[in-house]
């Protein structure tokens, strides 16, 4: 009986043991994986991360001819490093994986200091070039920017290879009230597009909302996700709900995204509580699902979403959330793209790598990145239309609401 | 005996019990959180890099730098497997266009191969001369008795797609590169003329031959006309001839066109000139440098040292068009009409790397033989006349070329005045170790180039 007794605390006091080593072990990892970088974790390409590439040697074949001959005054070293990391990552081919030297990021923070405003557009990448995506009633978008409109020069900078998102955003603030002039090129128009846009303080509500004239239904706008956007956002669905609506135009058209995945899940949680939103999936396969809240708050009133191709990153997660449920409808235009992940990777000499590690897929498995997504039902909203003060898609909208197709 | 046997039993199972649980809570960890792209200590793993790296001392300390970078690309890019090599040459091309030199570039082995073709004059594609306007890919104009003029493709048209690939603001060399293709394989062009919508056009691609020479006769043959395009492989023997054909009929004059002729060979430039100039007389000076000089002369035996010469130029005249422009200019030879010239005074010297990809290196400028500066500066012709406009383009209308043939016909033109310039140039003999440099170029970044795919 004692040695029974006696099995059994050995029994247990080996397992506590063994508890507090799984949680030691469980500890060291954690530690050792943040402060790591993750080829530790990452067995596969840990051959090729820790080799010299074969042609490697053509890079000091090629920098032997260029000291011996080359006409003009050689630059710095570093000038040159960080020439070979750009083109690194250019042969990559990911327009968001990219090097952000030190300068403009000092440059972010002094223009961030004062009085600034913007142009109310967001900047991104898109085919290797860099667009602009105003934000709905914002400058840019007054001035009749349009989404995807290539910057070719601010001023009479042109665009430099070494630019970036950041650095063209650096460069589009400045004093509230000073005047910006850009050169845009547009898919389908000949000629550049000049115009001046007067810098404004950027501070406009994220929810608009109202009831649509002469119907019965509700429209909610989110124009940018910010970490004020969901409490906006039941504001505004708890307005709408007084008028007792039949049904609920949300309108994500000129949505540059922002900040995730709170406001996604937050959004898509009051019209479906519970359902998967976006597939976060890393490289080496793993995947991670982000669910809706349980919010609700629309209740079971029908509604129907508005795209268009200034619809991007966590704007498009909410789309493709709402596209794969089935229960609804997107209406509009293809959607931008933006469908990865940037993990930001200081060096040694205070630049910044930005490299994609993940991409994010719809609820069923669809790609966003680079393909946009497909509303349900496709229609323009031509420059004509914008001129007469019509809105086609809107209308469409209100058609499915009043039809259920 | 036995309680120490038992006792040491225990430890070895709670040992084994411990580490066991180690590794599984470690290995849990790491299930659990497989991304974690914040803090990196990327600068100590890459220190092993550097140590293995062949870099030269004075670059060993900033290669720090890259190596961490390079790390964290393998260990973190999101698509794998991650090419190594095309990251390689990317590297080495960025080091090279970090010198801020757009003519000092890398060529990897797929673009030497293309470089090549484009000189010999002969490749596989559809047989149209293409340019990029506003990052629209434009057609200049289909080449004669090729399937693309067969097919109906028209001078203006923009194509958007070239099978399943969007080709808006690419790059005007990979957007050739994806029209080209072997003999016999189909390609299928989304074209956009005008306002009509855009339609499918499929071609099969077939062996092209782009002449480099172009003659006709004006003015009732009294006036030749003689356009080069490019100094490349066939430009010496296409020009020989057709400068014996245009001279059997005794024109007053010729008129010599290079505008948009984007260079090509330096030796080629040499051979040119030497149609038009004395033997002897100065071509160019090369400086290199060091402050060294190397001077070349035209050869012997130039056809049409005597006819009088209108030279046509314009802001597409580069390279080895400059070398005519400034040398025809400083030895009299010519009248120059047109627009100032693109101004890239630049030698190049490429050279084969291990893996057959290319450095191509500005090693020196070149100077007219008054040793004038032409890069970055251009020549400008003795008569401005402004190009033709879209819309006289459209109609044929030439206002340079009409500029030309009315001083020919007021006789304004005259037989030069041979060896009365300035030619105080000792030239060192035997200076045409040129011929034999085959490997080097001019200019192959070109203003507004124009390109047969």
């Amino acid at each position: 009986m004692a040695g029974f007794l006696k099995a059994i605390i050995i029994l247990m006091l080996s397992l506590f043991v063994a508890m507090l080593a799984f949680a030691a072990g469980f500890g060291t990892n954690y530690f050792y994986s943040r402060n790591a970088p993750a080829s530790v974790v990452a067995s596969a390409s840990a051959t090729t991360s820790s080799q010299i590439p074969d042609k490697f040697g053509l890079m000091w074949e090629s920098w032997n001819v260029l000291k011996d001959q080359f006409y003009y005054d050689i630059p710095a070293k570093n000038v040159l490093v960080h020439g070979m990391i750009r083109g690194a990552l250019q042969s990559l081919g990911d327009p968001h994986t990219i090097l952000v030297e030190p300068a403009p990021a000092q440059q972010e923070a002094t223009s961030l200091q004062g009085n600034y405003g913007g142009i109310g557009a967001k900047v991104e990448v898109s085919k290797g070039q860099i667009v602009l995506l105003p934000f709905p009633d914002g400058p840019a978008d007054k001035a009749g920017i349009l989404p995807g409109d290539r910057v070719v020069k601010i001023g009479e900078d042109e665009l430099k290879p070494e630019d970036t998102p950041d650095s063209v955003e650096t460069k589009l603030r400045g004093e509230v009230g000073s005047t910006v002039n850009l050169t845009l090129n547009r898919i389908g128009v000949p000629d550049d597009i000049v115009v001046d846009i007067v810098r404004q303080e950027i501070d406009i509500p994220t929810v608009q909302y109202r009831m649509l004239d002469g119907t019965d239904y509700g429209y909610i706008q989110v124009t940018l996700e910010s970490g004020d956007t969901p409490k906006e956002f039941d504001k505004a669905l708890a307005e709408v709900k007084k008028n007792n609506p039949k049904g609920i135009v949300l309108d994500l058209r000129n949505n540059p995204g922002g900040l995730f995945p709170d406001p996604a899940l937050e959004i898509v949680g009051q019209f479906l509580p519970n359902v998967p939103v976006v597939i976060e999936k890393y490289r080496d396969g793993t995947e991670k699902t982000y669910n809706s809240k349980a919010g609700n708050g629309a209740g079971d009133i029908p509604f129907v979403v508005l795209v268009n191709s200034g619809t991007a990153s966590a704007a498009e997660i909410i789309a493709g959330a709402f596209l794969d449920s089935g229960k609804t409808a997107l209406i509009g235009e293809r959607t931008f793209g933006k469908g990865s992940v940037q993990g930001l990777y200081p060096l040694s000499d205070k630049s910044v790598l930005h490299i994609t590690t993940a991409k994010w897929l719809t609820p069923k498995g669809g790609e966003i990145e680079g393909v946009g997504l497909k509303p349900n039902i496709q229609i323009p909203l031509t420059p004509e239309d914008a001129a007469k003060g019509i809105d086609p898609q809107l209308d469409r909208a209100i058609l499915y609401l009043t039809n259920g197709k | 005996m036995k309680a120490i046997a038992r006792i040491l039993m225990m430890i070895v199972v709670a040992l084994l019990l411990v580490g066991g649980a180690f590794v599984f809570g470690f290995a849990v960890s790491r299930a659990v959180a497989p991304n974690n792209p914040t803090a990196s200590s990327a600068p100590v793993a890459s220190t092993a890099l550097v140590q293995q790296d062949n870099a030269p001392a004075e670059f060993r300390q900033d290669m720090q730098v890259f190596w961490e970078a390079w790390r964290l690309i393998n260990d973190n890019f999101y698509a794998q497997p991650i090419d190594q090599n095309k990251m390689t040459y990317g590297a080495v091309a960025g080091m090279v266009e970090s010198l801020g030199d757009e003519h000092t570039a890398f060529v990897d082995p797929e673009r030497a191969s293309y470089l090549e073709q484009q000189l010999s004059g002969s490749f596989e594609g559809i047989g149209a001369t293409v340019e990029m306007v506003n990052g629209r890919l434009t057609i200049v104009a289909p080449i004669k008795g090729t399937p693309a003029a067969e097919a109906g493709l028209q001078a203006g048209d923009v194509i958007l797609q070239v099978d399943e690939t969007l080709i808006q603001n690419m790059d005007v060399m990979d957007a050739i590169s994806i029209i080209r293709g072997p003999k016999g394989s189909t390609v299928v062009l989304k074209v956009q003329r005008g306002t009509q919508p855009a339609f499918d056009l499929s071609i099969v691609r077939n062996t092209i031959n782009v002449p480099e020479v172009e003659t006709k006769m004006l003015e009732d043959d009294t006036i030749a006309y003689i356009q080069l395009t490019e100094f490349g492989d066939k430009a010496t023997s296409e020009l020989r001839k057709a400068l014996s054909e245009a001279l059997a009929k005794n024109p007053k004059a010729l008129i010599f066109d290079l505008r948009g002729n984007p260079g090509g060979y330096l030796h080629t430039a040499i051979e040119v000139a030497s149609e038009f100039i004395d033997s002897g007389k100065v071509v160019l000076v090369e400086k290199f440098k060091d402050g060294q000089k190397k001077t070349y002369q035209a050869q012997s035996g130039g056809i049409a040292t005597k006819i009088p010469l209108v030279l046509l130029v314009n802001e597409g005249s580069a390279s080895a068009s400059e070398i005519l422009a400034a040398s025809l200019r400083d030895q009299n030879r010519a009248l120059i009409i047109g627009q100032k010239t693109f101004g890239k005074g630049s030698v190049k010297t490429t050279h084969s790397l291990s893996d057959q990809s290319q450095l191509r290196v500005t090693i020196a400028n070149f100077y007219g033989p008054k040793e004038g500066q032409i890069h970055k500066v251009g020549i400008t012709p003795d008569i401005l006349v402004p190009d033709p406009t879209q819309f006289e383009r459209s109609r044929g209308i030439d206002p340079q070329l009409q500029k030309a043939i009315d001083l020919i016909k007021s006789g304004e033109i005259k037989v030069p005045q041979t060896g009365s310039s300035s030619m105080a140039h000792p030239v060192a003999e035997g200076e045409v170790g040129l011929l034999t440099a085959l490997q080097e170029w001019i200019a192959m970044n070109w203003f507004q180039p124009r390109l047969p795919a």
